[in-house]
């Protein structure tokens, strides 16, 4: 098998799975977004000529944020992979040797990390500037606030996501090597009941995700508003979560 | 020389967490030549689908050994294995296995597209074969817009699209209703008549009817076949049912 033949296979698998890649990929985003948001944060000349204590409690958002987006990023992944191991057993069935698959999830890890981290830095950005824009513009301090973007920030972003990619990538490559064909095929009749489309979870989704947003929205005082910040952060990511397997 | 011969297969499963052991296979014998059609019967758990997966290299024997035009598969080098089955074998199952986000076109293009065949080819090879399937028409469309039958007919077209040596099919009609299933079966015999060679286990009678030889498997041997010769599929389903009720006096359980 040539190179060719495993990017074609690579990118056919990403648009043929797109009911599960695209909310695979929204989260990464939603993830590298509010990763680069609070490492940027952590190194923004505005909060360290504030406070003191203000860059701590930031570091330790960063690192709340890092284990959160590990967590969420693996969760996804494992439901996108049990989704597709029977087509994965198909392929070795038909005759696709196993270091063939690796390639090809490779390929697909790659190509997805990589949207991912891009989309993430550019909305992370965007959103990092709209709200500085709007925060100079309610509070009215003596010096404005500037969101800069630093190269350290970008480059620990795409080091801790190209981390927590290649780790979901060796998890996968774990379940379908460990694994016969046979085992495979099977593995979406035997494994865990997949949760039916319902009703309830999509409210509790868009009730979780509401609420969220609507805590971030209100925060007025930035230092107590930490705690309601990390409040936000989980209420987002149950409900997105959520969001995610009511479908 | 028989196309595939099967000779004192065995085969003992055993569960990681118990010491229980069963013995799916006991002694299986048999042979096959090139251009045969056979069925297998035997009722459910009777190791049928443990005898097609040792066939397709996908499990291997405790002991006894497979042959295919003389070669033993287990001599077949893992990083041959694949290759192998992607040249010489073609799969129809019970369920289909079509993947719902490919294009039946694209399902049955999959083992060739795994070969990495120029794009020209794989769509001049197709035409010939959806054509007498009956499913032309419908290769564009995706498999949960078409009915059952409709699946296994891009199943079998994926499975014929290599030109494989050997097609084993588990159950093939398992699946579908009886319309659906009585035209399955015309068609693999058509496709047998133009010199398919085809393996298909199944516990119907009606199924095995069609094939020009049938295997009885119980307690994991093969004790017993009958040879269609000039029958016609009635003919033949009455001679299959007599054998069944020689062996249900044995204590094997039929429908
Ligand atoms: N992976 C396995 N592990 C343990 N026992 C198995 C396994 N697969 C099949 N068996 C047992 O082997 C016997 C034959 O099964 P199978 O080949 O599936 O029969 P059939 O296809 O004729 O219904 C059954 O008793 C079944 O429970
Ligand atoms: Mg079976």
């Amino acid at each position: 098998m040539t190179n060719a033949i495993f990017r074609k296979l690579a990118i056919r698998n990403i648009r043929s799975n797109k009911q599960i890649y695209l909310p695979y990929l929204l989260s990464a985003v939603a993830t590298v977004s509010m990763f680069y948001l609070m490492a940027n944060l952590l190194n923004n000349d505005f909060i360290h000529q504030r406070s003191s204590t203000l860059p701590l409690l930031f570091n330790f958002g960063v690192v709340v944020i890092g284990i959160f987006s590990f967590i969420f990023i693996l969760y996804t992944n494992s439901f996108l992979i049990k989704r597709r191991k029977k087509e994965l057993g198909l392929y070795a069935i038909l005759g696709m040797k196993k270091l063939h698959v690796v390639r090809v999830l490779f390929l697909e890890t790659l190509i997805t990390g990589s949207i991912g981290i891009l989309l993430g830095l550019i909305v992370g950005t965007v959103l990092g500037k709209l709200s500085f824009l709007a925060l100079n513009y309610v509070l009215h301090f003596p010096a404005k606030m500037n969101f800069t973007l630093s190269a350290g920030t970008v480059l620990l972003t795409v080091g801790v996501f190209a981390v927590i990619f290649l780790i979901a990538l060796l998890y996968n490559i774990s379940q379908v090597t460990f694994s016969n064909p046979i085992k495979l095929m099977k593995g979406k009749q035997a494994g865990e009941k997949e949760p039916k489309s319902s009703i309830f979870l999509f409210l509790l989704a868009i009730g979780l995700l509401g609420s969220g947003y609507w805590i971030s929205l209100t925060i007025s005082d930035p230092i107590a508003a930490l705690t309601k910040f990390f409040l936000a952060v989980l209420l987002v990511i149950a409900g997105t979560y959520f969001l995610f397997i009511s479908g | 020389m028989a196309l595939l011969e099967v000779k004192h297969l065995k085969k003992v499963y055993s569960t990681r967490f118990s010491s229980q052991q069963v013995e799916a296979l006991k002694d299986v014998n048999f042979s096959i030549e090139k251009g045969e059609y056979v069925a297998i019967m035997g009722e459910s758990g009777s190791g049928k689908t443990t005898l097609l997966n040792i066939l397709s290299t996908l499990d291997t024997p405790t002991s006894g050994e497979v042959l295919l035009e003389g070669k033993s598969l287990a001599d077949i080098k893992d990083s041959e294995m694949s290759d192998f089955r992607r040249n010489d074998l073609g799969f129809v199952f019970q369920d289909f296995n079509l993947l719902d986000n490919f294009s039946l076109k694209d399902n049955i293009f999959l083992p060739l597209v795994l070969s990495n065949t120029p794009v020209k080819e794989m769509e001049e090879r197709l035409k010939p074969i959806v054509k007498p399937l009956g499913i032309e028409k419908l290769i564009e469309h995706y498999p949960y817009e078409v009915s059952g039958g409709q699946k296994q007919r891009a199943a079998v077209a994926r499975a014929l699209i290599t030109d494989p040596k050997l097609i084993l099919a588990d159950e093939p009609t398992g699946a579908l209703d009886s319309k659906s299933s009585q035209s399955l079966l015309e068609t693999f015999e058509d496709i047998n008549q133009a010199g398919q060679t085809i393996v298909m286990v199944t516990h119907s009678t009606r199924a095995a009817a069609h094939a020009n030889r049938v295997l009885f498997i119980q307690d994991g041997e093969v004790y017993h076949e009958v040879y269609r010769g000039e029958q016609t599929v009635d003919q033949f389903m009455d001679k299959i049912a007599q054998s069944l009720m020689v062996i249900a006096n044995r204590g094997g359980q039929y429908d």
